[in-house]
């Protein structure tokens, strides 16, 4: 393991066609450690995830994950990792238990496990329901509680609570937050919410248009700049609020 | 082991619980073969009248055929009496025949008025038969007529003519296998190709590939769903179709069977192939119809393919559905043995792992 990073990328590039998505991003994450990367649409958070995660390719850079590659240990790094795509599809006329029980056999576990976890993000009364019919609240509970079906040492979500109302939103963070106080897990997550970086974070990563532009912990980075909030920071750096696009297009 | 029946399970009960799933792969072929069986079997009756004259020194065989088996009803035509015996044929439908007893004189009189196609007449020398060869109705009527008198008739049976009698004759003997062949094709061709698309499309499969999970085992466990779903489908269409159309399965189950399994590997596998690169739904469905609409109409599923010209047939004869529809056939109608539809069996197994194979070398899983 590289000094001591639970989770190392070093210099991703990633372009396509005409955009380059990825302009030289570097991370290491250590063991227990939340971290958010902020930015508005377009900034490049899926498509770097998405190659932490092995989904995707770099053009250039290296992923370490507790040491392994993707290259050489694809089913290593697989048993560690749990993670939740941005769209959130699962098959439509099979049920919240029933999907918990397929993802738990690709990772051999009993039961019980479905259980605890049907448990923890609280969609016990939602076992019998079809995908098809959850709310988009449940839907991203059900998604969270198959990424940590495994009880991953690397979890990476990919905007978990976008376009959701608060109480949904809260009820995500809740889960989350256990999770930290355990500690055994690592959080890799993506947002443009700022309040949700800081809320569960210890560490925001900002980014924008395929680079760092800022990162810290939420603390220092308001000492630092000395800014009344993070959003200002975020607009005094790019010129632009989150919730603005880098690109004109949506992606 | 575990990850493969959780997969099964998971794409059967996708399946099943899909409504539409019951009414197009199940209700609409049978729907569909009992519609055109019934259009095509000619069900109403047919009416033939026939002459029947009985000349001096005759052994009075055709009288007596019609007095012992037919009866008598009221005739309007003067100087005749009328006799009526229904009977039903495969190959023709239910027929009412009409024998008319009359002189020489009236029998042609009739025959020039329309009443009746075809003058039997019988004198010392046997039975004579006459009526305008290009009456096809006529024809018909000879046909019928004569294989029940002759059948009747110890004396003059020398060639039995009984074609009429021969299973297998009929347009839904025809069709069945032609729409269990389809149903294969069909349900491979969207059972798997479109489903793998769809799921490629909507990211599915990218979340399932982030996981342990066996590729392999994925695609196995579409393969033997969309098996075990198209045997359910093709077990209801001939089941219906013997009771109802009373379809005779004249091959062996065994071969039926191994028929079935090689169609569907065979497709399963050009499933995999089509669906090896695409993440459009549109384009998707686009090859799916491209390559299975030539099919559906050259592969001689509704109609004989030997009607297609002659340069054409080369091509036809070796289309995949061609071979299983024509191997299905077989089987049903003329029951050959399990080796002489080994060769076919082969060529479609083949076929269909040559296909899986290209199909996995080139498939992008998103
Ligand atoms: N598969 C792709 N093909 C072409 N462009 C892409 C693709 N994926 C992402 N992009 C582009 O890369 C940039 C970063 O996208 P993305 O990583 O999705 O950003 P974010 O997740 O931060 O919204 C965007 O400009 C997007 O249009
Ligand atoms: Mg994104």
């Amino acid at each position: 393991m590289k000094n001591n990073c639970l989770v190392c990328a070093e210099d991703i590039r990633k372009t396509f066609k005409d955009v380059q998505a990825l302009k030289g991003v570097n991370l290491s994450v250590a063991q227990g450690e939340f971290v958010a990367i902020l930015g508005p649409n377009g900034a490049g958070k899926t498509t770097f995830v998405e190659i932490i995660e092995g989904i995707q390719t770099p053009d250039k850079g290296s992923i370490y994950i507790k040491g392994f590659t993707w290259k050489k240990d694809a089913r290593e790094i697989h048993k560690l990792m749990g993670l939740s795509l941005q769209e959130t599809i699962f098959f439509e006329r099979i049920t919240t238990l029933e999907t918990l029980r397929l993802f738990a056999s690709f990772f051999n576990l009993d039961e019980n496990r479905v259980q605890r976890i049907l448990d923890m993000v609280t969609l016990r009364d939602k076992a019998q329901a079809r995908t098809a019919h959850l709310s988009g609240g449940q839907r991203q509970k059900l998604a969270l509680g198959i990424s940590i079906l495994n009880d991953p040492e690397v979890l990476i979500l990919d905007e978990p609570t976008t376009g959701l109302d608060p109480a949904a939103r809260r009820e995500i963070w809740n889960i989350l937050n256990d999770l930290k106080m355990k500690g055994k897990t690592s959080l890799i997550l993506t947002t443009h919410y700022m309040d949700e970086a800081n809320f569960l974070c210890d560490r925001i990563i900002m980014m924008d248009k395929g680079t760092i532009i800022k990162e810290g912990s939420p603390a220092q980075l308001l000492k630092e700049s000395g800014k009344a909030n993070l959003d200002e920071l975020f607009i005094y750096l790019t010129g632009r609020g989150l919730g603005d696009e880098t690109v004109s297009k949506t992606y | 082991m575990k990850q493969l029946a959780r997969l099964i399970e998971i794409q059967i009960k996708e399946l099943i619980r899909d409504p539409g799933v019951i009414l197009w792969g199940i209700g609409f072929p049978v729907l569909m073969a009992w519609g055109l069986g019934l259009a095509f079997s000619s069900k109403p009756i047919n009416i033939r009248s026939i002459a029947i004259v009985d000349n001096l020194n005759s052994k009075h065989s055709l009288i007596n055929y019609v007095l012992n088996n037919t009866k008598e009803v009221a005739s309007k035509v003067a100087q005749t009496r009328r006799f009526e015996q229904t009977i039903e044929t495969r190959a023709y439908g239910t027929n009412k025949l009409n024998f008319y007893l009359a002189t020489p004189v009236t029998a042609v009189q009739l025959l020039k008025r329309g009443i009746i196609v075809v003058l039997a007449s019988e004198d010392s020398d046997g039975v004579k038969y006459e009526f305008d060869p290009r009456n096809q109705d006529a024809q018909i009527t000879y046909f019928i007529a004569r294989s029940m008198i002759e059948n009747n008739l110890k004396e003059y049976a020398l060639d039995k003519v009984q074609p009429i009698e021969v299973s297998g004759t009929r347009y839904v003997d025809f069709l069945i296998p032609g729409m269990v062949g389809m149903g294969i094709m069909m349900s491979c061709m969207w059972g798997i190709s479109y489903s793998l698309i769809e799921r490629r499309s909507k990211k599915l499969l990218r979340r399932l590939l982030a996981t342990p999970m066996k590729r392999s085992y994925y695609l196995f466990s579409q393969i033997f769903t969309r098996m075990f779903m198209g045997f359910i489908e093709a077990s209801i269409l001939i089941a219906f179709s013997m009771y109802y159309f009373k379809l005779q399965i004249n091959g062996s189950f065994l071969a039926l069977f191994l028929t079935f399994l090689a169609g569907n590997w065979a497709f399963s596998g050009f499933s995999i192939f089509t669906a090896s690169r695409t993440t459009s739904i549109d384009i998707g469905t686009g090859i799916i119809n491209a390559v299975t609409t030539p099919m559906m109409v050259l592969s001689g599923v509704f109609f004989s393919y030997h009607n297609f010209p002659e340069w054409a047939q080369p091509v036809i004869k070796y289309l995949p559905l061609t071979i299983l529809i024509d191997t299905l056939r077989r089987i049903i109608l003329e029951g050959p043995d399990l080796i002489s539809v080994s060769k076919e069996i082969l060529i479609l197994a083949i076929f269909g792992t040559l296909c899986f194979i290209a199909g996995l070398k080139i498939f992008k899983w998103y």
